[in-house]
């Protein structure tokens, strides 16, 4: 009996010492991801006295009108783009600088660059180069135009091609692309500042990753007979990083479902929502409109996108990448 | 099966020389070890035979053809490493199969479901399981073939990294320390495994280990090794009974040797801690100072009048069939160890005075500069035998 009155107050201690951890876990995590999804199934409107329960209407809304089904293309595409392309690149950049014997540290520097720079003022100067007009790369590419060789080889009529057929040459005829103000281009060129920013991340991940595989793996091979470096890529690398590429994987799918920033200064979502990603429609929703129920609820399909991403990852991890 | 012949190898990483001028000659099927403190260059003369490391100077000879251009998967040598090198996401039976995968098929053949496409695939993989199954019966691999490296313990990864060198029938295996991951039973269980591996393969062995029991226990030959060189190369017993350097003399035997300051006369009598020994050397030294080492199982409890020097027991180490007395001599700073029987030792205990002589032709004489002298013993008197003295 005694025992029991002091396993009882030592149960009493340590709720209260774990007390202050649980309640700001609960204030500061739990709490808001709880509002979210009360807000969720209402009208709300910030400034509001009240509000009415709407059920899963915002939720149908997500599945079925127009402008979210444009959220969801949009966010999809940028994020099937960005991930396998940046992942891919981060890799063979990791591959080639990890195989350098000098300057791996110059590469690393410069590909780690945009990773550092404030995505904002990197959108400001893609903004400038992107200009239809005064822009540096339409600027370079109708100099192109003039340039007899470049013309040839850029559409392709050294290799028998019809030049005014070819994309090069359209472009030199009618005008190049708006990039950012023209429904085809925007989407992928908001891709592509996405890759160049996220593949230099990826690299360095994937950098970490090569330092953990054991010197005497690559020995072993060796004396195994294994000649070629795509054999010992397949048969080392490539397993060794397996834990490295769930993670890279995890990370950029998350970070790409997130964007926000570039389409917030380039393209506010337009041309006709081409680049209406999810983050921009909450903020749109949310703030812009004061639509507070309905940004909560793409808020939380947001969440459940990403928790069903961690799941997997775990359940990767735990089966087939992790050897020991 | 080959011999393999090492001529005047040099290796230098930058300032620091780790290879200076190693002359070995390793004949076909003879278990050698390499052995030597850690950072002596042990594991860099190994990958230099195996290719993995080049040479800055010298050459290797493999049945007296120069390999300095063939490369590593040429030579036809297997290597175990210290960490196993284990391909953590294929199991035994395939961790096994690499070697022969990687030289008996061709890029294709090794594709996922080429056994369906490529004509030939399907009967060289029933080679290889056959020759896999070969080795991993050796071994006693047999149960765990599905298994990963993770789900293994220490002593069977040690098992798959030897299936895997033996699986080709390579002419010389490389061992670098592979035994020093297990625990202590696991290690001596693991050496008897390969000593009885070496006489059932009649390969030729190069094993390296720091560790001289090890070393004794094992070889056919030693070849000690000290801060790059080859101080020594012989039989275990040679190398015990007869050592060419006093490192030599240091680093093989445990517990370790006792050495003593003495000096010569110039007529060539040995004395130790100032006292006459009737020991005398074979060739002038003149004047000079020397170490006599004697083994801790060749000093003897002896009667105090007779005993050459005496001292306080400070600790006693019992092994159950044997006693080793850690002794501080009488006037000196000088401690050393006595290895006794057990029934010997019965009643000494700590501070206890104990007094100690040695046969004479047992001791060891080196110079300052730690190379081997050669003595007689002038005495002509009781022949003195092991412990007791008499
Ligand atoms: N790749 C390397 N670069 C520079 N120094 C090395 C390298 N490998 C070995 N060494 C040096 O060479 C010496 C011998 O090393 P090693 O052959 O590994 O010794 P052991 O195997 O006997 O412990 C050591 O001093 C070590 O620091
Ligand atoms: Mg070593």
């Amino acid at each position: 009996m005694g025992k029991n009155v002091v396993d009882r107050r030592h149960q009493g201690i340590a709720l209260l010492l774990s007390a202050p951890a649980i309640i700001l876990m609960l204030v500061i995590l739990i709490a808001p991801i709880a509002v979210a999804t009360v807000l969720s199934f209402t009208d709300y409107s910030l400034g509001n006295a009240g509000f009415e329960w709407v059920g899963g209407e915002n939720y149908t809304r997500i599945f079925t009108h127009s402008t979210y089904e444009k959220m969801l293309v949009a966010s999809l595409t940028y994020v099937l783009v960005v991930v396998p392309v940046s992942v891919l690149l981060g890799l063979g950049a990791a591959l080639l600088i990890n195989s350098l014997r000098h300057g791996g540290s110059i590469y690393k520097t410069i590909y780690f660059l945009p990773v550092m720079a404030t995505l904002l003022a990197m959108a400001i100067a893609w903004e400038f180069a992107l200009h239809p007009t005064i822009g540096l790369i339409n600027d370079t590419l109708s100099d192109g135009c003039d340039s007899g060789w470049v013309y040839r080889l850029a559409t392709g009529a050294w290799y028998g091609n019809d030049p005014s057929s070819s994309w090069y040459g359209q472009g030199c005829s009618q005008g190049f692309p708006l990039w950012l103000g023209d429904r085809d281009y925007a989407i992928r060129t908001i891709c592509f500042i996405g890759i160049w920013q996220a593949f230099g991340f990826n690299m360095v991940l994937y950098l970490a990753g090569l330092t953990s595989v054991p010197r005497e793996l690559h020995a072993a091979a060796e004396m195994d007979g294994v000649r070629s470096s795509w054999t010992r890529f397949w048969l080392i690398t490539w397993p060794m990083l397996g834990p490295t590429t769930v993670f890279v994987v995890t990370i950029t799918l998350i970070r790409s479902f997130q964007v926000f920033d570039t389409v917030e200064a380039l393209t506010h979502g337009g041309p006709v929502k081409s680049t209406f990603v999810m983050m921009y429609a909450i903020y749109e929703k949310a703030i812009q409109h004061n639509l507070v129920g309905m940004g909560a609820a793409i808020t939380v399909a947001f969440l459940v996108f990403v928790m069903l991403l961690t799941l997997a990852q775990r359940w990767l991890v735990e089966r087939r990448v992790h050897y020991a | 099966m080959a011999n393999l012949k090492l001529q005047a190898i040099t290796k230098r990483f930058g300032a620091t020389q780790a290879l200076k001028g190693i002359e070995l000659d390793i004949r076909d099927g003879e278990f050698l070890t390499l052995v030597g403190p850690s950072g002596c260059g042990k594991s860099t003369l190994l990958r230099i035979i195996a290719g993995l490391e080049e040479q800055s100077g010298g050459d290797v000879l493999i049945a007296d053809k120069r390999v300095s251009k063939v490369r590593p998967s040429e030579r036809d040598l297997a290597m175990v490493f210290q960490s196993y090198a284990l391909y953590p996401h294929l199991s035994v039976f395939d961790n096994i199969a690499v070697p022969l995968r990687m030289r008996w098929l061709s890029t294709w053949q090794r594709l996922p479901l080429a056994h369906w496409l490529v004509p030939g695939t399907r009967a060289q993989e029933r080679n290889i399981t056959g020759r896999v199954a070969e080795a991993s019966e050796i071994l006693g691999l047999q149960e765990l073939l599905n298994r990963k490296p993770a789900q293994l313990s220490g002593g069977q990864r040690q098992r798959v990294a030897v299936g895997r060198a033996i699986v080709r029938h390579p002419k010389v295996f490389l061992f670098d320390e592979p035994l020093s991951n297990l625990d202590a039973k696991l290690r001596v269980h693991m050496r008897t495994e390969i000593t009885q591996l070496h006489r059932r393969l009649r390969s030729t062995f190069i094993y390296v280990t720091h560790d001289q029991t090890e070393a004794m226990t094992m070889s056919d030959r030693i070849a000690v090794m000290m801060e790059g060189e080859l101080v020594q190369v012989g039989t275990p017993s040679e190398v015990y009974q007869n050592p060419r350097d006093v490192r030599v003399a240091e680093f093989i035997g445990s517990p370790k040797i006792n050495l003593f300051p003495g000096s010569v006369t110039s007529n060539g009598n040995v004395y130790l801690l100032g006292k006459e020994t009737a020991l005398c050397l074979e060739a002038p030294l003149a004047g000079e100072t020397i170490q006599i080492g004697i083994r801790p199982e060749h000093l003897c409890l002896a009667d105090p009048e007779r005993a050459i020097f005496s001292g306080v027991v400070q600790l006693i180490e019992n092994l159950g069939a044997e006693v080793f007395l850690h002794l501080h001599l009488d006037g000196g700073d000088q401690s050393v160890i006595v290895r006794l029987p057990h029934d010997l030792a019965a009643g000494i205990a700590v501070k206890h005075r104990v007094h100690l002589d040695f046969p004479r032709e047992r001791a060891l004489v080196f110079d300052l500069q730690g190379r081997r002298v050669d003595t007689e013993v002038a005495e002509v008197g009781p022949v003195r035998e092991a412990a007791p003295c008499g």
